[in-house]
């Protein structure tokens, strides 16, 4: 008797449909959190991150040398 | 002067809402760190540099392929102008099997590798607005790396290689990368989203998240192996699981090493260079938790038809078909952040990389699922289809994001004014060509042979019965791939003279801008107090309402989000528990693997010829996999079985047949016309292109060797039975190849043939070939008494 002979007889054929609810469980979870309205203000504010560190000194050289129009 | 009237001031100085980017109840002091960019600009040389290595020798081995039906062609003055050019197919160290797995390492792990990092390094430190952890980790991680990418370059050409595609490093380096990536690279990067002064974790750090946790699962898996001295190792799993597990492996290279950390870097560059915020945060939410979901299951895909069982290649097929969905979203949500930018494009040359290296991502992955689906497979196995289809994703995405981001880094980093952008506009142009200058002929040439493999003519023979035929036809669009991919290298070039050029204008130091922001308060203090409204109940019942109240508020979720290890979990738990269940059914139940009693162990010599066979890179060109289709069984006999390669450690399988399938090479051909073949293979089939191996006619087989290699073997469960005995081994290689050499010895019959060979490893490898498949149509031994 080997551990294979072990698990074939188990009958284990109800597991993908376990795993097929749980799946789609998970993913309407990680849908219905993100759509809440609740955090869309913080989702929005996470979105300017990686523009947050521009904001700040130090102005690059490089920056400096692109030719800009004065804003009014 | 921007020839646009729209140059507007950064519109998010406006348009941001409300900041609160640095909340500090009590008014926590500021703390100062300064960014640790030395360590960026290392990586992006690194980058620049073993990108144009890696391109270089993609080139070397395209050559290879037309190099052969050149190399004779003689004028009529009767000088042969190419025949310098043999060295290409002669030389051992040179030859395709063995720099195409140098070519794959280096375009994925040496180029693709130090430009995640150049992206990690950069924009972890800005989202979490704390330096890396550890300076000392930073730079072992440089130098491990570098030492890594060395040793493949050493070892690779040299045929040190444990013969599973992208993962050919023998066992001390695959160490060296476990321990480089997750010790050092793992360890600075986790430490230093620990020690971040913002809370949220922006969405490229989930990305780069999973692709560390991941990286490291598939390669510690996969990599598992028995050594056999410091250069050799047999891997711990053996035919049908070997290869369910490498193209779990492989594939998940290509999502978790070539998709997810690159699309960090579009989360993070692609808004900084367009001056906005992503498209849709919500949707790279959904991007990201569908790819981690799905992309595990899709590794099958690359079996169809083979002897893997019919579930798991189903399985692999719809999740890959699944892929499509959130692929499509994700690259819509990286060319909609250009909203209200688009006239950009026409100005910034980064802008204009990063837009096009997304399109080919969406283009990759509207045809990855497309490709995944079992019919289609059918025509696409094997060929050069494949090939086009990854040369989009790699040359396409991955170098043009990769290019976007350099241009858009240098300037930042050396601190001076990038040195010509007309310059980077000329690489962007010269490279979109040649990238298309490479898939297009090769597509067709991919469809061409699948299409010639499986042509029959009006009396049901197969059309095209000469495989070489199906060859030769490809070397027109073999010629236009090599001008592509000299096109490629030539932008590149640019690149790196651009690059330098703005590096010899850096200032004579470079300034070190000091940040401030305010430690992030400790998790605890997120908890808000709950008071208790019942009044005429028991304590009891007052402290469940407390608690009740405090669950339903969900600030505990915040608090957990908040810490890096809950996604770290999360991630660990939705790709292992994938992963376990396609693969351990595999292991665990009898009827995947069902065993034919005739298929014996390989003799000692086989087995050192086997080792000569992955050595020198055979499986790059010949597969070992008949698939059940009319076409394939009708060129080469019938299609291969489960159980016929329990004992193949590793799997040869292969992907892409530049030659002919092998599975039942054994016995077609005298060992005679294997040794001229291998001497020079023009000699018996004049148009092919495969190299000749004037080395195995020198060398000496090493006996000592042999008994080591299978005692080896037999501790993963090969039945050698007393072959492990000292010099039992030894003498039953020495007894095989002495009737191999006879054999070729006696010519055509009348003793002509080349004498001498008892000991060359010529002979370990014709007795390889002339074993495969052979198995099936034996008797089964009798049983043991």
């Amino acid at each position: 008797m080997r551990m294979s002979d072990i698990v074939s007889s188990l009958g284990l054929s109800i597991y993908p449909i376990v795993g097929m609810v749980l799946f789609l469980g998970v993913f309407v979870g990680v849908i219905v959190r993100i759509a809440s309205r609740r955090r869309l203000a913080e989702l929005d504010r996470a979105a300017w991150l990686p523009l947050a560190d521009d904001a700040g000194p130090p102005a690059h050289p490089a920056a400096r040398t692109t030719p800009s129009e004065p804003t009014p | 002067m921007s020839p646009l009237p729209l140059s507007p001031a950064p519109p998010h100085r406006s348009a941001r809402p409300s900041p609160t980017l640095s909340p500090s109840p009590g008014g926590a002091a500021l703390e100062s760190f300064v960014y640790d960019d030395a360590i960026v600009r290392k990586f992006l040389v690194a980058t620049i540099v073993w990108g144009l290595v890696a391109f270089t020798v993609g080139l070397i081995i395209a050559l290879e392929l037309v190099i052969p039906s050149i190399v004779n062609y003689t004028t009529a003055a009767g000088t042969r102008p190419f025949a310098f050019l043999s060295v290409l197919i002669e030389v051992p160290f040179l030859t395709f099997g063995r720099l195409r797995p140098l070519h794959t390492n280096a375009a994925i792990f040496a180029f693709g590798g130090n430009a995640i990092f150049a992206a990690v390094y950069y924009s972890t430190q800005r989202l979490c607005k704390a330096r890396m952890w550890s300076d000392t980790l930073s730079a072992l991680h440089f130098w491990g790396w570098q030492l890594i990418i060395v040793c493949a370059a050493v070892t690779l050409p040299l045929g040190i290689t444990q013969g599973k595609e992208y993962a050919e490093l023998e066992w001390p380096i695959d160490i060296l990368i476990a321990v480089v990536w997750l010790g050092f690279f793992g360890g600075n990067y986790f430490m230093t989203l620990k020690h971040r002064r913002e809370r949220h974790m922006y969405v490229a750090l989930w990305f780069y998240t999973a692709t560390i946790v991941t990286v490291a699962m598939l390669h510690v898996f996969n990599s598992l192996a028995i050594p056999a001295g410091w250069f050799k190792s047999y891997s711990i799993y053996a035919g049908v699981q070997d290869a369910m597990m490498q193209w779990w492996y492989g594939h998940n290279a290509v999502a978790f090493f070539l998709t997810t950390p690159f699309l960090g870097l579009m989360y993070y560059f692609l808004p900084k260079a367009a001056e906005r915020p992503v498209y849709s945060y919500r949707l790279s939410i959904i991007h990201f938790w569908s790819l981690i979901f799905i992309y595990i299951w899709a590794g099958p895909h690359h079996l169809h038809y083979t002897a893997l069982p019919a579930w798991a290649s189903t399985l692999g097929m719809l999740f890959s078909v699944m892929l499509w969905m959130p692929s499509w979203g994700g690259g819509i949500n990286g060319l909609l952040t250009l909203r209200g930018a688009w006239h950009k494009l026409t100005d910034d040359p980064v802008l204009k990389f990063l837009a096009t290296g997304v399109t080919f991502y969406m283009m990759s992955t509207f045809e990855g699922p497309m490709l995944s689906i079992k019919t289609v497979s059918m025509l696409s196995h094997y060929t050069d289809w494949i090939i086009a289809h990854v040369h989009g994703g790699a040359l396409g995405w991955n170098g043009m994001l990769t290019f976007g981001m350099i241009y858009w880094l240098a300037p930042r980093l050396f601190q001076a004014p990038l040195h010509s952008k007309k310059l980077a506009e000329w690489h962007f142009w010269i490279a979109t060509l040649g990238i298309l200058l490479y898939i297009v002929p090769i597509y067709i040439a991919g469809i061409t042979q699948g299409l010639m493999w499986r042509a029959f003519d009006q009396s049901g023979n197969l059309q095209f019965p000469d495989f070489v035929e199906t060859v030769t036809k490809l070397m027109p669009f073999y010629w236009f791939r090599a001008a592509g991919g000299s096109l490629f290298i030539l932008g590149a070039l640019l690149m790196a003279y651009n690059v330098l050029r703005t590096w010899m204008a850096r200032p004579a130091a470079y300034q070190q801008p000091v940040q401030t922001a305010p430690p992030l308060p400790p998790l605890r203090d997120a908890r808000p107090v709950f008071v208790s409204t019942l009044t005429s109940n028991t304590e009891l019942g007052k402290r469940g309402d407390v608690w009740i109240q405090s669950f339903a508020s969900g600030w505990w979720h915040r608090v957990w989000e908040g810490t890096p290890y809950k996604f770290i979990i999360w991630t660990i738990v939705a790709v292992a528990s994938a992963s376990a269940i396609e693969i351990v059914p595999l292991f665990v139940v009898r009827s995947n693997v069902p065993s034919i009693a005739s298929v014996q162990p390989y003799t000692p010599l086989e087995l050192a010829g086997r080792d000569i066979y992955v050595a020198e890179g055979c499986y790059n060109c010949h597969s070992q996999m008949i698939r059940p289709i009319w076409a394939e069984t009708k060129r080469y006999g019938e299609y291969s079985k489960p159980g016929e390669s329990v004992y193949d450690h590793p799997f040869q399988w292969g992907s892409r047949r530049i030659g002919p399938d092998l599975a039942r090479e054994g016995g077609q051909k005298s060992n005679l016309w294997h040794y001229q073949h291998f001497q020079d293979p023009r000699q018996v089939v004049t148009q092919s292109i495969m190299p000749a191996y004037p080395a195995l006619f020198e060398d000496r087989i090493d006996f000592d060797e042999i008994q080591r290699h299978v005692r080896a073997q037999a501790m993963i469960g090969v039945p050698y039975g007393q072959a492990v005995k000292d010099g039992v081994s030894q003498a039953a290689a020495r007894a095989q190849a002495k009737e191999i050499a006879d054999d070729i010895a006696r010519g055509d019959g009348s003793g002509n043939g080349p004498r001498g060979l008892e000991d060359k490893r010529i002979v370990a490898l014709i007795a390889y070939v002339q074993r495969l498949g052979t198995d099936i149509s034996k008797p089964p031994p009798a049983p043991a008494r």
